[in-house]
Parts: C-alpha cells; structure tokens; sequence
C-alpha cells in the first residue's frame, strides 16, 4: 500500500493529526487495538474539551467526535494492525489481520501515545500475588470489560489517574482505604482531588508510600511508611493496611520503542522524541505528537499539537516545507522541559512553547528569550508541576535575532 | 464551620465557609466566584455522574454512560444501585436515552459512545 501520510496510533493524537493531514494529503491510520479512540474510549470520565468545544465531554464522547470526522473525510483505518518497524524510505512493516503488510508512505506521524510505569519500576519489594494493577488496566476492566478487580483498595499516586479511579472504584461499591503518595503535594488537578477524595471522604496520605506487599495467593495487605525530604521510608512509621488490591497509579512512559528504532533522537527527560515547532522529529519527515512526545494532563493541548503535527506532514509531502535554519531551544530557570526542543524555521508565524516547571510558584513571569532578549512574557497567578504551561512567542522575532532560545520562569 | 478548597481556577483557594443565622460567610477566596462556588456547594452540592451499564450484544461488556445535566451529589449512589439493574441492547448510538429522569431530577442517563453489535 502507498500513502502519503501514515499515522501510527488511533488516540486522540493520531485521530486529530489524521483529520488535519487528510485535507490535503492521502492518510492511514495504522492502529494496534479492534477500534479508534485509544485511552479516551475507558476515560468514562467528564473534564474532556473544555477548550476546543467549551464543553465539559467525557473520554468516550471526544473520541467519537474525532472518529466521525476522520471518518468523513476519507481516512484509510487499518485495525489491529501493530506496526513492527519503520524501514529506510518510510516503508513500515506491520503485523496485521491478514499477516504482515508493508505501507510505503511519504511521511508518517508517531502518535504511539504512553504506557503505564509498573511496580517494577519503582521497585516496590514483597510477594507477587494476584490483585496487584496499574490503574489504566484496573479503568479498562471496570469500564470496559465490566469486572471488579477487587473490593477493599489501597491506590499508590494521587495523579489524575489515581485520583479518578478511586472516585470510580468507590461509585462501584468498592472500599478505598485511601490514596498514597510519596510527594508532599497531590500529583492531579485539583479538580480532581476535590471531587474524587473530597467528595467521597476517601483519605490522601501526603509524603506516603508503600514499602512491602504481602499475601500468597492474592494480595493480603501492604506496609506503608511515611518518608522523609529524600523519599526515604522513616523507620517507626511502618503501618499494615489490609487489602486485596493494590493499584499503582505511578506515572507514564512514552511510547517510542518504533521511534528509536527508526534512528529518531530521544529527549531524556520528556522521554519521548526531540521534535522541532512543526512536530517533525530528527528524522526527515518522521513526524511525533501527543503523549509520544510528552506526557499532558489535558487531551485538548495533545489535539492542538497533533493538528499542527499533521499539517506539517501534509505539508511536507507536497513539498511546501521551508527550512531556515537550526535554533536550540532550551529550559531556562526552574523549568524542566520545553516542547519543541528545537526550531528549523518553518512555514509557522507563533510558535507554541509547551513546558512544566519545577516547582509550586505564585505569581509568576514566564518568559522567552532570544540570546539575551526577551521576545515573549506573560504572568501566571499559579504554576504547578502537573500541569502544563503554554506561552507563545512570533518566530519573526526569534529567526531576526537568531540566537539559542530559553524559556524562563521566576516568581514576583 | 466547613473547609473547602475552591476549583474554580487552578489557584485552589482553601475556603472557610460559616452559616451563621441563615447568612454564609466565606472567607479566604481571592475572588467572588469563590464565594459563590462555596455558597453553591453548601446549599445545593451537584455532579455529573459518569459510569456503565451492561450492554448484551455489543462489542465490549460495558455500555458508559453520564447524567445529561448535573443531579444532587446525594443521590450518586443511589443512582449507581439504580444503574446497576439496567441492561440494554447492542446497538447503541452516543446520545441515546437509557433511562429517562432519573429520580425525578430532570437529568436524563445517556449512552456516551455508539457500540455496534458484537
């Protein structure tokens, strides 16, 4: 099969880069599971889309507006279909119904989305007895599959993901003795913490975290300890909590094991693909969006930077891409990451800088420079950790002074 | 006397919130949608309430479903055990009224995506 865009992955990102690239290109979505809609379809949840719709839709409800609209503008879908590798020349190799398939494509979008941290990854010691789940596997056999996977609950991590599981398990009759976390701050929106532990009088055990898990067959009870400033358990502070599930809500991964395959150059601390203000990647005409590249706390900023994504693909394969050079972009004072990480120069007149900060910081002035200037601020009342800040600056300015660009922020 | 934190904004104030005689006082809001959140979660708390009902014959187990408008925060599990007894049938369009007026709160229970047949 030949293409001109190919995306891997039919999630929120992949559906609304797909949309955007079919207006002017040939486009296939190339997705592993039976049906579109990625997490969206288990997230029952509302909060999505406030944004982009002004609506307050649910996880199911968002992705069934971008189905239908890649839908009626003509999208080639290919379902279970689990794309093995990118070969030279953008040839993709995947294992489909029918056996291998080869797409030869002009360009093609990564919108392979994010896994779930494990307990292996945090090296949580005790037995390995059933009941034990990250909480993306608890939503999908609540929601989807319709199976309890247990009935007295103790959640590690008070993400959003977290959060919302314990407002669900509750809503299904479950018992959730409470919600650990290690931080000394919630790792959700507020929002959630709020209607998901408030309302429900469930628990948050703050600087939290669960030590040892016991039980042969099935999990009996977990230890928990409280730590100190190094996240280190405090000896004496040891409790048992029975329970026969535990879930771990510890944080996403991006996908990218196809990414590093084909040779795309990796940011350590996003862990997803370095990508330039068009979402291209190191790679000529491999282009990455959503969670693939960073992880976000809202599905509308992975639509934005995925329409983006598939407009510059579309772009690219009809040859209208301009290039004017290479600029670093560079995380400044108490900012951890900025997405893009590099500027090329493109066709793109306000370039969109997306970033977390460090820490917690009231009134606080982001700003961006150009070599030792300014070329954007604005204020922010609050800036937190999880969530993400957006600030825009005109590539006008950037490409005249021409310099390493740095996002910056500071408290007033 | 209740304590609150305010979700108006990202800010979160931390709210006290006295009712004094049939007057609520709220302090520590930084502005007055605040007030009025507080005011809102004191006299008349809402929700919307997302969940799933069985689906017989469609692609997956569970059908998910919401409340088209917000209902009482007290009536959430109530109409969790009320939402427990229903069953549809595959095929379902997103939008589709599974049960209607649900305890008489005006909000109806709808289908939040479409589930062909299995």
């Amino acid at each position: 099969m030949k293409v001109d865009v190919a995306v891997i992955g039919g999630g929120p990102a992949g559906l609304a880069a797909a949309a955007e690239a079919s207006k002017e290109a040939s486009v296939v979505i190339i997705e592993r599971n039976e049906e579109l809609g990625g997490i969206l379809q288990q997230c029952i949840h509302p909060g999505f889309g406030n944004f982009i719709f002004g609506e307050m839709l649910t996880g199911p409800e968002y992705a069934t507006r971008f189905i239908e609209k890649v839908r009626e503008r003509g999208v080639d879908i290919m379902l279970e279909t689990t794309v093995l590798e990118i070969g030279g020349d953008k040839k993709i190799i995947a294992s489909g119904r029918d056996g291998i398939v080869e797409i030869e494509a002009k360009a093609i979008i990564l919108a392979t989305g994010c896994r779930e941290r494990t307990r292996q990854q945090i090296l949580i010691p005790g037995t390995r007895p059933a009941g034990i789940y990250t909480a993306g596997c608890a939503q999908r056999l609540i929601n989807i599959d319709g199976v309890m996977p247990g009935k007295k609950i103790v959640i590690l991590g008070s993400g959003d993901v977290g959060l919302i599981m314990a407002r669900r398990f509750t809503l299904e009759g479950a018992e959730v003795e409470g919600v650990y976390e290690i931080m000394p701050k919630p790792g959700g929106l507020m929002r959630n913490v709020v209607q998901c532990l408030h309302d429900f009088d469930i628990p948050l055990h703050l600087r939290h975290t669960i030590i040892d898990i016991k039980g042969k067959r099935r999990v009996e009870g977990v230890v928990v300890a409280k730590v100190d400033e190094n996240l280190k358990p405090i000896r004496g502070t040891e409790r048992y909590v029975e329970c026969d599930c535990v879930v771990l809500a510890v944080g996403l991964i991006p996908e990218n094991e196809i990414a590093k395959k084909a040779g795309v150059e990796m940011d350590e601390i996003t862990g997803g693909a370095i990508v330039d203000e068009g979402m291209e990647t190191s790679v000529d005409g491999i282009f990455a969006c959503g969670n693939a590249v960073h992880v976000h706390d809202l599905v509308d900023d992975v639509t934005i930077e995925a329409e983006l994504a598939g407009k510059m693909a579309a772009k690219y394969v009809n040859g209208m891409e301009e290039r004017k050079g290479l600029l670093k972009v560079k995380a400044g004072k108490n900012v951890r990451y900025v997405v893009p990480q590099m500027l090329r120069g493109k066709d793109i007149e306000t370039i969109r800088f997306s970033f977390r900060v460090r820490k917690e910081m009231e009134n606080a002035r982001v700003v961006v420079k150009a070599g030792e200037e300014i070329i954007a601020e604005k204020k922010e009342r609050i800036v937190r950790p999880p969530e993400m800040v957006k600030i825009s600056a005109e590539a006008k300015k950037i490409w005249e002074i021409r310099k390493e660009v740095m996002v910056e922020v500071e408290e007033v | 006397m209740k304590e609150m934190i305010c979700i108006q904004c990202p800010v979160g104030c931390k709210l006290v919130v006295v009712e004094k005689g049939g007057e609520i006082h709220v302090e520590g809001n930084k502005c007055k949608r605040g007030k009025e959140y507080a005011i809102n979660e004191l006299r008349n708390p809402t929700r919307i309430l997302t969940t799933t009902v069985f689906i017989e014959g469609g692609k997956h187990e569970m059908l998910p479903v919401k409340s088209d408008r917000e209902i009482p925060k007290d009536l959430l599990h109530d109409a969790m055990k009320e939402l427990a007894g229903v069953r549809v049938k595959a095929p379902v369009r997103c939008g589709d009224i599974i049960l209607k007026n649900i305890f008489n709160t005006g909000a109806n229970i709808v289908a939040t995506r479409d589930m062909g047949e299995k």
